[in-house]
């Protein structure tokens, strides 16, 4: 009989391990990996996603993802910001 | 079972060991039928942890999607936040250079009253007004270098300058702190003249050198930019051969890709001879500061005119890619999609 218990005992201790096995994945640090073939669909309704930069201090408005698919838009505005701040005169008398 | 363990835990006589007690024989292979059970619901178990952490495909696709929504999200909070912080600087900017020009025009206005009227009252007033006019000049400039500071440190932009231009562009910011100093401590008319003579002199320097750390980075952003539609142009390839082997007329398409492909190269060129041009850098050090003013003057207006021509040809280029995504869509309809990677990306819905 005691080995009935012994077993019982044992049943829950491997349940709890069942439990650690089971508990969610910790977050991965390395960035998710983007499909990279290339393939042919037909009938696909997916929208075109526009890449998410954090390059932009510009202020520019991000054009939505369908009318910006390669993010071109974005990028052509950040040089067009740089260019405005390299610009920047100051209006000094020739004397004083 | 667990009736038995719990009585046993509270001190009470379970009913199998009551039956266990009278039972005889057939209590003997109920426990043993009972500890088999027990073993092999034991060994099952071991496993219970392995099988519940195996993932299917479908919750491996949603925890990447998760994830990868995750950090998209955090990207744009990185954004947000960058452009808030360049939104300041834009701001501080704004207000410094409209206070500048408020205090020149009283300036101005107080030369001229002290010109009628030439007494002492007159000349006080000129001289607290001189003051203010420098030191909102001061204050413009050293607002135009926080802002340029800002672009050099940004984390994308670190390394693309090989010398220390933040280090040069804090030393310009020290100097005009130090001309504030002078500027509250200046009496006479030559101490005022001196001092503006000097601001007028750093001024150029630092609009020369801070052009040049723009261009810099200017340039490899470009260039970037130019390696990126590269990419874009052999998709626009695979579109055009999808559709042809659906069997749709692709003249149209092929056209704006071939005007698409001609900007893209005429930016290329032009590129190429920015880039030969910054990598002599006449008129400036290898650190990055004016050594010949002249020279450097003459640099930055010919690299000035070559940068603002690709960026215009850079534009075209994402507009002519405009003219052909929406020329693609129009003839595909939803029948074909020719994905790249995630960020590049032709759907013809």
């Amino acid at each position: 009989m005691k080995l009935v218990y012994i077993l019982i005992v044992l049943v829950v201790a491997a349940f709890t391990l069942g439990c650690i096995g089971n508990k969610p994945a910790e977050p991965s640090t390395s960035a998710p990996i983007a499909p990279v073939e290339t393939s042919v669909s037909t009938g696909a309704t997916t929208a075109p996603v526009a890449p998410v930069e954090t390059s932009v201090p510009t202020g520019a408005t991000t054009a939505p993802a369908s009318e910006d698919p390669f993010g071109t838009d974005m990028d052509v505005a950040d040089l067009d910001s740089m260019l405005a701040d390299s610009s920047m005169d100051i209006s000094l008398m020739d004397s004083i | 079972m667990f009736i038995n363990a719990a009585m046993i835990v509270l001190g009470k006589q379970s009913p199998i060991v009551r039956l266990e007690k009278y039972g005889g024989n057939n209590m003997k292979y109920t426990n043993r039928i009972l500890a088999s059970l027990v073993a092999a619901v034991f060994i099952l178990s071991l496993f219970s942890g392995v099988v519940a952490a195996i993932q299917t495909p479908a919750e491996q696709y949603n925890k990447d999607n998760e994830q990868n929504q995750s950090q998209e999200q955090n990207q744009l909070q990185e954004q947000n936040r960058l452009q808030e912080q360049y939104r300041l600087h834009k701001e501080k900017y704004d207000n410094t250079k409209k206070k500048f020009e408020e205090a020149r025009k009283i300036f101005e206005n107080a030369r001229e009253r002290l010109r009628n009227a030439n007494d002492n009252r007159s000349r006080e007033e000129l001289k607290i007004k001189t003051k203010d006019y420098l030191i909102r000049a001061i204050d413009q400039t050293i607002s135009h270098l926080e802002i340029l500071k800002y672009r050099v440190e940004l984390r994308e932009n670190r390394g693309i300058i090989e010398f220390d231009a933040s280090g040069n562009i804090e030393a310009h910011i020290t100097q005009l702190e130090e001309m504030k100093v002078k500027v509250e401590q200046a009496e006479t008319a030559r101490d005022f003249t001196t001092i503006h003579s000097e601001l007028k002199d750093l001024w150029v320097k630092i609009r020369l050198e801070t052009r040049y750390y723009v261009g810099i980075i200017l340039n490899y952003r470009s260039n970037a930019f130019l390696s990126k539609v590269d990419n874009v142009s052999v998709k626009m390839d695979e579109a055009i051969t999808r559709l042809e082997n659906e069997g749709i007329d692709t003249t149209k398409l092929k056209e704006e890709a071939a005007k698409f492909d001609r900007i893209v190269a005429d930016a290329k060129q032009n590129q190429q001879k920015t880039d030969e041009l910054f990598d002599v850098h006449d008129g400036f050090s290898s650190g990055g500061t004016v050594s010949d003013a002249n020279a450097a003057r003459e640099f930055i207006r010919q690299g000035d005119g070559m940068q603002r021509d690709t960026v215009k040809k850079l534009k075209d280029a994402a507009s002519q890619l405009k003219n052909f995504v929406n020329e693609f869509r129009k003839l595909a309809r939803g029948l074909v999609t020719i994905e790249g990677s995630s960020t590049e990306t032709l759907s013809g819905n």
